[in-house]
């Protein structure tokens, strides 16, 4: 999988809109795939570029310790792929996402962690791109409540233009409770 | 009788904006039944009770149907044969490529399944996919095509069967069943009942998740006197 050379690539010099591109990318592949290893490797992308931006992280004494385990993780991850190791490949990117959220419960400031927000707006990424609010949230694992509440807040639900309007549909319900 | 079905979208959005008591009063109607999937009793009840940050809301779920207001559907037979009919139409209804979209979750499925079998009048549901591949499935197909910014190819005979084998169920949202409660004259005694209150409930249900666009709370706000 090139794209783990290049997540390693983005966070190694902080190139945040690499990490997000390749985010948005896997999210898409994952979708059309059903893929939930890919899912978690945009998730993973996603939340490394939230840590790489919020300063009391990165200026962190022990963030410099972190990155380099993640970033010697990537090198393992890779070497699983070139193997053909699936099952490597999958303990690996749980070790990442495992590092990730201990960095986040220690250094983090909120009670949802930057792991659980990455999950929901990948999540809210694979509902834009056609999967049910229930797909979506299986394939990234994001938590169904959060996810709708979030996608409340996009305007997701602006950009197709409904047959039906509110006004049809309450005259049929009326006719329901008549 | 007439029964309408909940999908867990839909109650979720209606009890996140404590909106229960207005439903409560409409399953109060003698003729009409309020039904939710086991699996929906599951999902919005038994688990968020155990996670502080969901449990008020699965407590106001519970209490409504512990109260009665909502029924949870018994298990019916044939909805499991009737699921893996609705499941081989709509999961490769799409392709991407020649990669077949699984566009819906088996819970929305069997939620359909339950609809076909009860013969329901409605379903209730917020999330948007599920809804157009019953409604406007080519509505589907532009948007996915758009979305993609490739072809995405979507198999039209299995359309006209989905179409055929769930015709006569109503798709509603949350936000038609609050625009219904305003005129069954149910805001009172929950909020003032006035437009101001009803384009504020509307927007809630948006806000709270519901499909439904800006533009159609505005255009359905500005038909109303």
């Amino acid at each position: 999988m090139v794209k783990i050379g290049e997540i390693k690539d983005a966070f190694s010099k902080n190139r945040g809109h690499g990490l997000k591109r390749l985010s948005n990318e896997l999210i898409q592949s994952a979708v059309v795939d059903y893929d939930e290893t890919m899912a978690e490797l945009a998730i993973v992308a996603y939340s490394l570029n939230k840590l790489n931006s919020k300063e009391h992280i990165v200026n962190s004494e022990k963030w410099a310790d972190a990155k380099k385990a993640i970033i010697e993780s990537m090198d393992e991850m890779a070497n699983a792929v070139e193997a053909d190791n699936a099952k490597k490949f999958s303990e690996i990117l749980k070790e990442i996402s495992h590092k990730v959220t201990e960095i986040d419960e220690e250094l983090g400031n909120y009670v949802q962690n930057v792991y659980d927000k990455a999950r929901v707006k990948m999540a809210s990424n694979a509902y834009s791109l056609g999967l049910s609010l229930s797909q979506a949230a299986e394939l990234t694992k994001a938590n169904k409540k959060n996810l709708q509440s979030y996608i409340g807040h996009t305007l997701i639900h602006d950009r197709i233009k409904e047959k039906r309007s509110i006004g049809d549909r309450v005259d049929k319900l009326k006719r329901i409770f008549e | 009788m007439n029964r309408v079905v909940f999908d867990s979208s839909s109650i979720i959005s209606i009890s996140d904006k404590c909106f229960m008591n207005l439903i409560k009063k409409m399953a109060s109607k003698e003729n009409v039944e309020f039904l939710i999937p086991q699996a929906v009793y599951n999902e919005t009840v038994s688990v968020p009770m155990k996670i502080k940050k969901f449990e008020l809301n699965a407590i106001r779920i519970k209490d409504a149907i512990d109260q009665g207001y909502f029924t949870i559907a018994k298990p019916v037979s044939g909805v499991v044969r009737t699921t893996e009919k609705i499941s081989a139409l709509v999961n490769c209804i799409a392709f991407s490529g020649k990669k077949c979209l699984k566009l819906v979750h088996r819970g929305e499925l069997e939620t359909l399944a339950l609809c076909k079998e009860l013969g329901a009048s409605a379903l209730v549901i917020d999330e948007r996919t599920t809804r157009l591949l019953v409604e406007d499935p080519e509505g589907l197909k532009g948007f996915l095509q758009h979305r993609y910014k490739k072809e995405v190819e979507i198999v039209d005979e299995k359309i006209h069967e989905l179409k055929k084998f769930l015709d006569g169920l109503e798709i509603m949202r949350s936000v038609e069943l609050i625009a219904l409660a305003y005129d069954m004259n149910l805001f009172e005694g929950e909020i003032s009942s006035n437009k101001k209150s009803l384009e504020a409930a509307l927007y809630a249900m948006k806000f709270a998740g519901c499909a439904v666009s800006f533009e159609e709370i505005k255009q359905f706000l500005g038909e109303r006197k």
